[in-house]
């Protein structure tokens, strides 16, 4: 709802609004229950890049509301697909002899539910992903010494991208200056130039955004608005510590049900049972995941280095847990404002099938590894299949209208 | 054909096999549209729990409520009686299902990643779409004086994907509208259609790759 009205607000020319001062109109007020600071537009905190974007959709789309709704759905599924397509860019950056890498990534961001459901809604978030998986593509491409270093122009300008949409792109920073180090290192450069590679893309981007920054600050007393979201009735009252949050078994509980099943603003939970037998067949995949992780530590110990692709794939997988592990800070972080949603840690979402595929791989023998792809794609397509038939079209067509007469 | 081929589309054709049947013959537990999934029958603000609450039946063969029942003694059995009747004041019951079930069961403090919810069954009500149901729970002669609170419920309809989406067709959902959801089913056959390909070229794929030596890239090996 106020991503569209944002939208809407570009496209008609009444342009960037003040959180908690621009309204919505009276038309969403049918809608209420669905937005998060009704009668006003929360989303106006944001930065405008996708709502840019998405203008000329709004444009050519004839019709009212929503014939202009669902052709920005549209351009959300066009991303989607876009997302899925790195996927397989970077797991075959990183194995291009390994089929199971290369076909089970995009099988798992493509099938996995709730990233589906990211890439059929209005949300700048899948944007965020898009350009996020691009930077990560660029970092692993670059590690292999015989293909092209990180295009620096190329960085700056995704890093910037993505602070325009949403300033929680920052959390990208540590993970271009992770790769950079990486592929510096792989190239025998100096310590300077590793540091100057850093400083140009990372601190070009900063200043590129930093225009919005200044807005949010004279608007809000905070260059990212973020605190500002602490004053949302009922999300604010939600917020955490840091150790409540992470030694808090219901937190998790959240947060992984958030991850695979929790659409429509929460609104349509899968069953226990449903999330139970996910968890079981998730499982597999973090025992290989800690197997493979005691394995190359025993590796170390031995000083057996290994060839320089292994090298490559040991550096990208690196990249792969740094970057879930930097989305879920930014997850905890949002904890500590306001209520949070694991959607938040989506920019992530090609990094958790890298090490969900990574970890199956671990764990199955070698010659039955090329099974991973259609075995992944066939217990998520039958998790899609399940939860839509028994959870998501009931409640899509809704109570009946004998619901609105019930007591 | 090579035997990756012939398996391949083995796999895809017994995909859309297995899906079609599974379509027509397997029946599920299709659960009535709630917010968040459940109807409320706690008021977490007064601190009060009604041992009763209503549900709406979207769809026919109305056959099962999951109860979030909670208890206050740990090492008691509880005999429960759950009532189901026509939201119609002064109707009588269409089904009474008696429960036996351990307190250690439904505690009143329950853990993370348990299911809170006790599933009862009972034979499927054919005329339920679009009706509201009263739920409410009775305790038996032995527990007359213990407290048991209902937080929630949950109803389901049992059956087949294709009696579900007669029933979408039929609107007898919210009574929207027909042509989305026309539009809706046959982008989604559609949608299965290439999957099965799909999944019948991934398992081609899958068992030419097993023959591909290591270090060499899919493209470059000629079978």
């Amino acid at each position: 709802m106020d991503h569209f009205d944002y939208i809407r607000r570009m496209a008609t020319g009444v342009g960037l609004g003040e959180m908690g001062v621009t309204r919505l109109p009276d038309a969403a007020a049918p809608h209420a229950a669905y937005v998060a600071d009704f009668p006003y537009n929360s989303e106006v905190i944001q930065p405008p890049l996708y709502h840019v974007l998405m203008t000329p959709a709004y444009w050519l789309s004839p019709g009212g509301d929503v014939a202009k709704l669902r052709a920005v759905r549209f351009v959300s599924l066009l991303l989607g697909l876009a997302v899925v397509f790195v996927a397989y860019q970077l797991a075959r950056a990183l194995f291009p002899d390994d089929f199971g890498m290369r076909a089970g990534a995009p099988i798992f961001v493509a099938l996995q539910p709730q990233f589906a459901f990211e890439a059929a809604i209005v949300n700048h978030d899948i944007l965020v992903i898009l350009l996020a998986s691009l930077v990560a593509l660029v970092l692993c491409r670059g590690l292999a010494v015989e293909h092209a270093v990180p295009n620096g122009v190329l960085l700056t300008a995704l890093l910037a991208a993505g602070l325009w949409t949403k300033p929680s792109f920052g959390l990208m920073l540590p993970l271009v200056a992770l790769g950079l180090v990486f592929a510096g290192r792989n190239r025998s450069w100096s310590a300077g130039r590793i540091v100057g590679s850093i400083a140009a893309p990372c601190g070009g981007a900063l200043l590129l955004a930093s225009p919005w920054f200044v807005r949010s600050w004279l608007l809000y007393g905070d260059p990212t608005g973020a605190r500002r979201l602490h004053e949302i009735p009922l999300y604010g009252a939600q917020a955490q510590t840091v150790p409540d949050m992470l030694l808090s078994g219901g937190f998790w509980q959240g947060l992984l049900e958030d991850f695979w099943g929790n659409y429509g603003w929460r609104l349509i939970p899968f069953d226990p049972e449903t999330y139970r037998a996910i968890y079981l067949l998730w499982l597999p995949a973090a025992l290989g995941l800690v197997l493979s992780g005691l394995t190359l530590a025993l590796r170390r110990f031995r000083r057996r280095e290994g060839s320089p692709s292994r090298r490559v794939q040991r550096q990208g997988m690196a990249l792969m847990a740094a970057w879930v592990l930097l989305m879920l800070a930014g997850v905890v972080y949002v904890g500590t404002i306001q209520f949070t949603q694991a959607r938040f840690a989506f920019p992530g979402m090609i990094g958790f099938a890298m090490l969900s595929i990574f970890g199956y791989r671990a764990v199955v023998p070698e010659r039955l590894r090329t099974l991973i792809p259609p075995l992944v794609f066939a217990a998520l397509l039958s998790l899609n299949i399940v939860t839509t038939v028994r959870f998501v079209l009931p409640f899509y067509r809704g109570v009946s209208p004998a619901a609105a007469a019930a007591p | 054909m090579s035997r990756a081929g012939r398996l391949g589309v083995a796999a895809g054709s017994a995909a859309v096999i297995l899906l079609a049947w599974i379509a027509t013959a397997v029946p599920f537990d299709v659960r009535h549209g709630a917010a968040y999934g459940f109807s409320k029958t706690i008021d977490f603000d007064r601190s009060l729990a009604v041992r009763g609450g209503y549900v709406v039946s979207d769809y026919p063969d109305f056959a099962r409520v999951d109860l979030d029942l909670r208890s206050y003694s740990p090492d008691d059995r509880y005999d429960l009686a759950v009532h189901i009747r026509s939201a119609d004041p002064g109707t009588p019951d269409v089904r009474t299902v008696l429960l036996d079930v351990g307190g250690d069961r439904i505690p009143s403090a329950k853990g993370s990643f348990t299911d809170p919810f006790v599933a009862v069954r009972f034979p499927p009500m054919c005329n339920s779409a679009g009706r509201v149901y009263y739920v409410w729970v009775d305790s038996g002669p032995r527990n007359r004086d213990d407290v048991v609170a209902l937080w929630s419920v949950k109803s389901y309809s049992r059956m087949t994907p294709a009696t579900m989406v007669q029933a979408l067709l039929k609107g007898t959902g919210n009574g929207g509208d027909d042509a989305d959801a026309v539009g809706v089913l046959s982008l989604a056959i559609a949608s299965l259609a290439v999957a099965c390909a799909l999944l019948g070229r991934l398992i081609h794929d899958a068992v030419r790759a097993q023959s591909i030596p290591a270090g060499v890239e899919a493209e470059q090996w000629q079978a």
